[in-house]
């Protein structure tokens, strides 16, 4: 309760008004309301030079980021790497006592320098599968030609040099380091399909699976030829593939992926102990951003994102190893607002962000999103995105290359400059 | 006088019309203008916060929800006093006149009711800015000295002494200008 002289004073000027009111202050509200309401170029906002800034500020950090992270070394990553462009057809399968060098049917090397082509036969996937079990459960070095060739026969599954008649079908692989030019196009990839069988190893046969569209997860899941050693050797077809060995010279080879619910668990086959399986964890995204509005319902964000992505490598011998890797990232979009109250936000966007890290990618993303004021015009915020990862530089395999299209979840704290 | 805005005037105005945006400006400017003036000495001052305030209440209005009589002009007061303290904590143009001497506590008996709301009102804005900022907040806004001390970043025994110090030189050019006008 205040004093008496303070409730006299207040209730003297209780709805007092001013005698005058200042000249021209409608004509400068109502200005002001139109230039809000109209489209006010860019270059022309307070904030515009300030968000400027902060845009060159993180495109120089993210550049020396990307500069830094270039001289350090990801281990896993180019242990992977190296693995695959070190090891060869030929080494592979002489270093495989159970199978004779002499049916090596190329040089396989994984260098562009020496190409070499293998051509196969588009079998049945129905037939392959069909293989009993405990036949090719043998173990490798029980595996003659001889037995090869009757285990296939059984298996009904046809691996021989390719015939003229079937040519047009057959697949012919280059080497790692110079297939991604030779790959098929997008529209060829799911047309053709190529099951092979690894009868003459007496493994449980896995399928391999060479449709079109996995040969990105090709590159170094498996080392080239070693997929290919044990049918080669001991397949009834050898002796054809090496009358193709001339003409196919300068082709190149690369290897199939496996198909992951058959999962190759034999050890010991090479040394080396390829690489047999990428498994790619969805990427986790968060994010730092500014909004700046453009006008009442359209605004623009950018800011920076950091991009964890995870891969287990699994090795010929049962073994795994982790490929991760950390990409900061440059996000910018367009939203328009669908609802907004005091503390939600709920507007849909579409935009792109460009991920530097050891390699670089780009994508494109449309998404709807919420926003939760915190306080001072600082949210959170959560998108839940469809992305389209361009094609970009496949030095590594990651959940990016592998998935053109993707369902995303981007959070972060965002900072919204103006009212 | 008690303003009255009609709920399809509001209706209206949250959806952007601009005739009935000008009419809730005509209905509510001389009230909030004198508002401002109590805050704030300089006129061209006044009409820079006025038009701010008037910005964010026009844009503020679609999300504003009545929750009862007088809601409206209440939200509108809040928001020209809040502007008023933001402009003079910007400007730096609050003026405390710390006391060397102790003044006796002014009676009680200020007499406002010898004079009109404008006398009145015209004499507050003859007060330095630091005590009519704390005669505000105190009177007119109700605070406590603890409140005022937060908001104005000062301590409780400063607005108290700003407030005793306001009253007396208020009282005093009130009689100024009762004895200017025998």
């Amino acid at each position: 309760m205040k004093e008496l002289w303070a409730e006299k004073l207040k209730e003297k000027l209780q709805g007092h008004e001013a005698e005058q009111i200042p000249e021209d202050l409608w004509a400068g509200i109502e200005k002001e309301l139109n230039a809000a309401e109209q489209t006010v170029p860019f270059y022309k906002k307070k904030y515009t030079w300030s968000a400027a800034a902060v845009v060159l500020l993180i495109i120089l950090g993210g550049s020396a980021a990307l500069y830094l992270q270039k001289d350090s070394s990801d281990l896993v990553a180019e242990t992977t790497e190296i693995l695959l462009q070190e090891t060869s057809v030929q080494e592979i399968v002489q270093k495989d006592e159970s199978v004779p060098v002499k049916a090596m049917p190329t040089q396989a090397p994984a260098k562009a320098t020496k190409k070499t082509q293998l051509t196969f036969v588009q079998s049945k996937y129905e037939e392959e599968t069909a293989a009993p079990e405990t036949e090719s459960q043998e173990p490798l070095k029980e595996a003659e030609p001889n037995e090869t060739e009757s285990q296939e026969k059984e298996n009904a599954v046809t691996v021989e040099t390719a015939p003229s008649k079937k040519q047009e079908e057959s697949h012919v692989f280059p080497p790692t380091d110079n297939y991604r030019k030779q790959q098929p196009t997008g529209k060829s990839r799911n047309s053709k399909k190529i099951t092979l069988a690894f009868t003459a190893s007496g493994i449980n046969p896995p399928t391999i699976d060479l449709r079109g569209g996995d040969f990105d997860d090709l590159q170094e899941s498996i080392n080239p030829g070693d997929q290919w050693s044990d049918q080669m050797t001991g397949s009834p077809g050898d002796k054809d593939k090496d009358k193709d060995k001339d003409k196919n010279q300068n082709q190149g080879i690369s290897a199939p992926i496996l198909d992951k619910n058959q999962p190759l668990t034999r050890a010991g086959l090479s040394k080396e102990d390829p690489v047999v399986e990428e498994n790619h964890r969805r990427p986790i995204t968060i994010g730092l951003q500014v909004g700046i509005p453009v006008s009442a319902k359209w605004w623009l964000t950018t800011g920076l994102s950091y991009t964890y992505m995870k891969s287990e490598i699994r090795h010929r011998s049962g073994k795994t190893s982790m490929q991760e890797l950390h990409f900061v990232g440059i996000p910018a979009s367009l939203n328009y607002s669908l609802y907004k109250d005091e503390k939600w936000h709920i507007y849909a966007g579409a935009g792109g962000r460009v991920d530097m890290g050891k390699t670089v990618y780009f994508s494109l993303s449309a998404t709807p999103g919420i926003q939760y004021q915190l306080k001072n015009g600082l949210s959170l915020y959560a998108e839940p995105a469809l992305q389209y990862n361009l094609p970009s530089s496949e030095k590594f395999h990651t959940y990016f290359t592998t998935h053109k299209w993707m369902s995303d979840l981007h959070v972060g704290l965002r900072w919204t400059i103006g009212k | 006088m008690k303003i009255i805005i009609s709920h399809t005037l509001l209706a209206e105005a949250k959806k952007g019309d601009r005739k009935a945006m000008q009419e809730l400006y005509a209905l509510t400017v001389r009230c909030l203008t004198s508002l401002c003036q109590r805050y704030i000495a300089q006129d061209e001052d006044v009409k820079d916060v006025l038009q701010d305030s008037y910005i964010k209440i026009f844009r503020g209005l679609k999300d504003f929800t009545p929750t009862g009589e007088g809601a409206l002009v209440s939200w509108m007061v809040q928001i020209v006093t809040n502007e008023s303290l933001m402009f003079l904590r910007s400007q730096k143009r609050l003026q405390y006149i710390e006391a060397t001497d102790i003044l006796p506590d002014v009676e009680d008996e200020l007499p406002v009711e010898r004079f009109s709301p404008d006398e009145v009102h015209r004499a507050i804005r003859q007060l330095p800015s630091g005590y009519r900022t704390v005669l505000n907040l105190y009177v007119f806004e109700e605070k406590s000295h603890k409140e005022i001390a937060q908001l104005l970043g000062i301590k409780e025994n400063t607005s108290a002494s700003q407030l005793n110090r306001a009253k007396a030189l208020l009282k005093k050019i009130l009689q100024e200008q009762e004895g200017g006008t025998e």
